[in-house]
């Protein structure tokens, strides 16, 4: 168990400086150095000579890469000279927005998949569970940028029911513009989710114990919230986990499309502004997010899995 | 309602849809028994017996339908019912138990839940009524030192004691009828023998009905009372135990009974027989057993048989074997 | 992520290749997302062979037409024909995913047979830097590259395949792992055989169907990847059209009620997402013998 633990937070602790260290390397990479990634390509000599010493960067380049490590650790991520603000001050407002927009669209695929998969699982080869599979394939392959647009189109342009996007003032307003985002969001995820948690329940369904709770009068509504649900949701952090990547990606492009300013709308607005403090910044935090989600799923689902083993 | 058998089935008939057609899987089945009473229902596998099961429990296999007779309850033809009006029955007047024990718990339930659930919701007990009620049952069904296994989960139950606590389930609402498909089948031949006598203890003490479904007729050999044999879909024998017992006259009994070497007398046995039933799909016309039957003549292979004998023994058979003095 | 976690992938080291051939027959999925695919790329690559509008010249005085017989899909902003543009768009959008993906199982193969074939300890070490980098947020890196370095379609191509193979480097592996205990292997070992000759002679072909499947899939991400990337206006640089750009372009549009701009597009994504998923799933269900 301990040792399971420990070997996993290595691969994450590997993943840390992996991602780290590309970052430094990039950023360092980039045409005319850093300073110019800062102040923008246009900036002057003596303006780059200035921000160089300031920096350390007229320093060899292990010793700088030394120093950006510290400087993470100290929480210091740069100044963007775009937004005109300490980037770790930016970050706060953000990451809350997209915890808001992610875990809404992460309940609302699950409370769906929940359902739409004891569906199928009941209905099986009947013609409406292949109606449902059917859908399943074709909304996972939906991409959540085409979503969001015919959302937008219909809901907003023709039926000017929703804000297109963009963030609301108040809590009705707020909740208002949230609802096409999450739905955009929610929708791939949903599909996914259902098909691997519809197959779960259709497996549960085909048990005896469904068939001698049926022969004892149990209603159906009974037996799928009683029985196969406790069964089939058995590999559900798992899911979770699973979900983790594709709720990120999906957020970055999602906000993006609802011009929804979370930090996939930072992170893209940053790349086309070139403001590579907030960019670099805005990378490493969704990255470490990323890497945390999959290990928090990763070691819930582990230690569910020792739990079964030893019932 | 006085005087009419517990459960009476007449003329039963289902049948499947494939590609627009419906195909008849089950045809002209007909049976009683009275409460306390024990039928045996006797067939390969594949003959519609267990067909005959879900059709009185209301639980067929999507795609196949009761497409015709009567299933009568303390009187009631149940097919009349609304499907919620017949679920409500099941468990009440009906309990069942299947094959697989292994398989018929909820694998992550305490049992005591399990065992009185039906029974919770349908009498509203609350949760120590439940639990004393879940005890009184496994303690009807023999289930040893129960009251310090009623959190215990299926996996820490033994096959046969698993079987013991399905029919606890099936029997938590009291009910009129158990219908037993198979439920010996899984388990070793003491196992089988104890949960036999546990069956036959409930029909004597508590006047519980038993349809009991097997493939095996020396099991039933010493407790049932009535005996019916299904072939392809039909019935082809039916008669009183004991004189069933005594000789049956159909061939295809005959060579049922032939596979049980304590029963079979040397003059009638037969050889195994040679092939396999028909598929629903292909029955042949006239009598389905003619073409594996040893003894066929010409009109096996036209007409469907006419039934020969009396109402204590009747067999389906052109050509059936003379009655035994019974 | 952990050996725990159950993966799309995890029954596939108990298929051979035999089965691929000798049980082909033609399963409906397969053929149905197929001939979707083939009519995509013919779209995009045989269709200017007979609608040669120019995608690229601007014509002030055609703006917005919506589709109708003189232009199939209507015209765009700068009065471009838009059937001109989706299929010249469809060149990039599948051209550099197939190539990527090409790029992706070459690493993938070479990084997994690599660790299947090490000595235990080398090949935990390379298992657990899989990991690490399968945990990393593919699409971020991929925007934070892309605003660094401007990208043409080469380095698209490069950086796809470079973000994409870990998945297919885990499957060989396990692949190899498992045929590694194979009698004949073992036998072969006995009479000499080499690791090399062995990879060559045996292992390749094994790795026939998972690598085709999963070769399918991996053309479905990077196209999806790369859509979003260019609709984010980070991939495919305008003027050269890409269906992810002509869809961001559609939708910073959508106001004008330019319906076109996003329907065609979009619809175009997602068939071809949809018909490599069908094609992926069809093999899958052909291995798992369903």
């Amino acid at each position: 168990m301990w040792a399971m633990i420990v070997r996993r937070l290595s691969v994450s602790a590997i993943s840390l400086v992996l991602l780290v260290t590309l970052v430094f390397f990039m950023i360092h990479a980039t045409p005319g150095g850093p300073a110019y990634s800062i102040l923008g390509s246009h900036a002057s000599p003596q303006a780059v000579a200035v921000l160089n010493r300031q920096m350390g960067l007229d320093r060899p380049l292990p010793e700088q890469y030394l120093i950006w490590w510290e400087h993470l650790f100290e929480g210091r991520l740069g100044y963007s000279y775009i937004q005109h603000t300490a980037v770790s001050h930016l970050i706060g407002v953000y990451l809350e927005r997209t915890l808001l927009l992610d875990l809404a669209a992460l309940a609302l695929a699950i409370a769906v998949a929940l359902v739409v998969g004891l569906l199928q699982g009941y209905l099986a080869d009947r013609i409406g569970g292949r109606i449902i599979g059917f859908l399943q394939i074709v909304f996972y392959a939906m991409p959540v940028f085409f979503t969001g647009i015919l959302l937008i189109y219909g809901f907003s342009m023709r039926l000017d029911w929703l804000p297109p996007g963009g963030l609301g003032q108040g809590l009705a307003s707020h909740a208002r513009h949230l609802v096409l985002p999450v739905l955009t969001l929610a929708l791939p995820i949903a599909a996914g989710f259902s098909r691997y948690f519809g197959h779960q329940a259709r497996e549960e369904y085909r048990q005896d114990y469904v068939r001698t709770a049926r022969a004892r009068g149990l209603s159906e509504w009974r037996i799928a919230t009683h029985h196969v649900l406790r069964n089939a949701v058995r590999p559900f952090i798992t899911l979770v986990g699973m979900m983790i990547p594709a709720l990120f990606v999906g957020g970055v492009l999602t906000e993006s499309v609802f011009n929804y300013p979370g930090l996939g709308w930072l992170l893209w607005r940053s790349a086309l502004d070139q403001d590579y403090p907030t960019l670099s910044a805005i990378t490493l935090l969704i990255g470490v997010l990323t890497i945390l989600g999959n290990l928090i799923a990763d070691l819930l689902n582990s230690i569910l899995d020792v739990r079964v083993r030893y019932e | 309602m006085s005087g009419a058998p517990l459960v009476a089935v007449e003329d039963l008939r289902v049948t499947a849809r494939r590609a627009g057609r419906t195909y008849p899987i089950v045809e002209d089945v007909s049976f009683k028994i009275e409460a306390g009473g024990l039928l045996a229902l006797v067939g390969e596998s594949g003959c519609g017996k267990s067909l005959t099961a879900a059709a009185l429990l209301g639980l067929l296999p999507w795609g196949l339908a009761v497409d015709g007779g009567q299933i009568r309850l303390e009187g009631q033809n149940v097919l009349e019912l609304t499907p919620t009006q017949w679920r409500r029955l099941r468990g009440r007047k009906v309990g069942a138990v299947f094959q697989n024990p292994l398989a018929a718990l909820n694998p992550s339930l305490p049992i005591w839940k399990q065992v009185v659930e039906s029974a919770e919701l349908t009498f509203r007990l609350d949760r120590a009524a439940a639990r004393a009620r879940a005890l009184e049952l496994l303690e009807l069904v023999g289930v040893p030192q129960a009251a310090q296994r009623l959190d215990d989960y299926p996996h820490q139950f033994s096959g046969g004691m698993r079987q013991r606590v399905a029919i606890a389930l099936a029997l938590a609402c009291d009910p009129r009828l158990l219908v037993a498909d198979e439920p010996t089948t899984a388990l070793d031949l003491i196992t089988q023998a104890e949960i036999l006598r546990l069956l036959n203890r409930l029909r004597l003490e508590r006047g519980l009905a038993v349809l009991f479904i097997t493939h095996d007729l020396s099991l039933v050999a010493e407790y049932a009372d009535q005996v019916m044999v299904m072939y392809a879909g039909r019935v082809v024998e039916q008669a009183e135990a004991r004189r069933f017992f005594a000789g049956p006259r159909h061939p295809y009994s005959r060579a049922l009974l032939g596979a049980i070497p304590r029963l079979a007398t040397p003059e009638v046995r037969l050889t195994d027989i040679e092939g396999l039933p028909p598929s629903p799909f292909e029955y042949p016309p006239g009598c389905r057993f003619a073409p594996r039957c040893p003894r066929v003549i010409e009109p096996c292979r036209r007409e469907l048989p006419p039934p020969a004998g009396d109402q204590r023994q009747r067999a389906f058979c052109h050509r059936p074997f003379a009655q035994e003095p019974g | 992520m952990s050996e725990a976690a159950p993966r799309r992938w995890g029954f596939l080291p108990l298929l051979r290749w035999g089965e691929f051939g000798r049980r082909w027959r033609p399963e409906p999925l397969v053929a149905a997302g197929l001939a979707m695919f083939l009519a995509l790329a013919a779209f995009a690559w045989l269709g200017p062979l007979f609608y040669t509008a120019s995608p690229y010249a601007i014509h002030a005085h055609r703006l917005f037409l919506p589709p109708s017989l003189r232009h199939p899909l209507g015209t765009d902003d700068l009065g471009r024909s838009f059937l001109a543009r989706m299929m010249y768009g469809g060149q990039p959008s599948l051209g550099v995913a197939i190539v990527g993906s090409v790029v992706a199982m070459l690493i993938g193969l070479g990084y997994g047979m690599t660790s299947g074939l090490s000595p235990p300890r080398l090949d935990k070490a390379l298992m657990r830097l899989l990991d690490a980098i399968l945990a990393l947020p593919t699409l971020v890196l991929m925007i934070f590259f892309a605003a660094i370095v401007p990208l043409g379609p080469l380095s698209l191509i490069l950086l796809l395949g470079l973000v994409s193979w870990p998945g297919l480097a885990r499957i060989v592996r396990n692949e190899v792992l498992a045929y590694k205990e194979r009698d004949y292997v073992l036998a072969a070992r006995q009479y000499g055989a080499g690791t090399g000759y062995l990879a060559r002679r045996h292992l390749l072909r094994a790795m026939f169907p998972i690598v085709v499947v999963n070769a399918t899939f991996t053309v479905a991400d990077l196209i999806l990847t790369l859509a979003g990337l260019s609709f984010l206006g980070l991939g495919i640089q305008p003027p050269t059209p890409s269906w992810g750009g002509l869809l961001g372009n559609g939708s910073n549009l959508a106001i004008t009620g330019s319906w076109w701009l996003i329907l065609f597009p979009g619809v175009a994504i997602l068939l071809a997402i949809l018909s490599l998923n069908l094609v992926g799933q069809g093999l899958l269900n052909r291995l798992e013998g369903r």
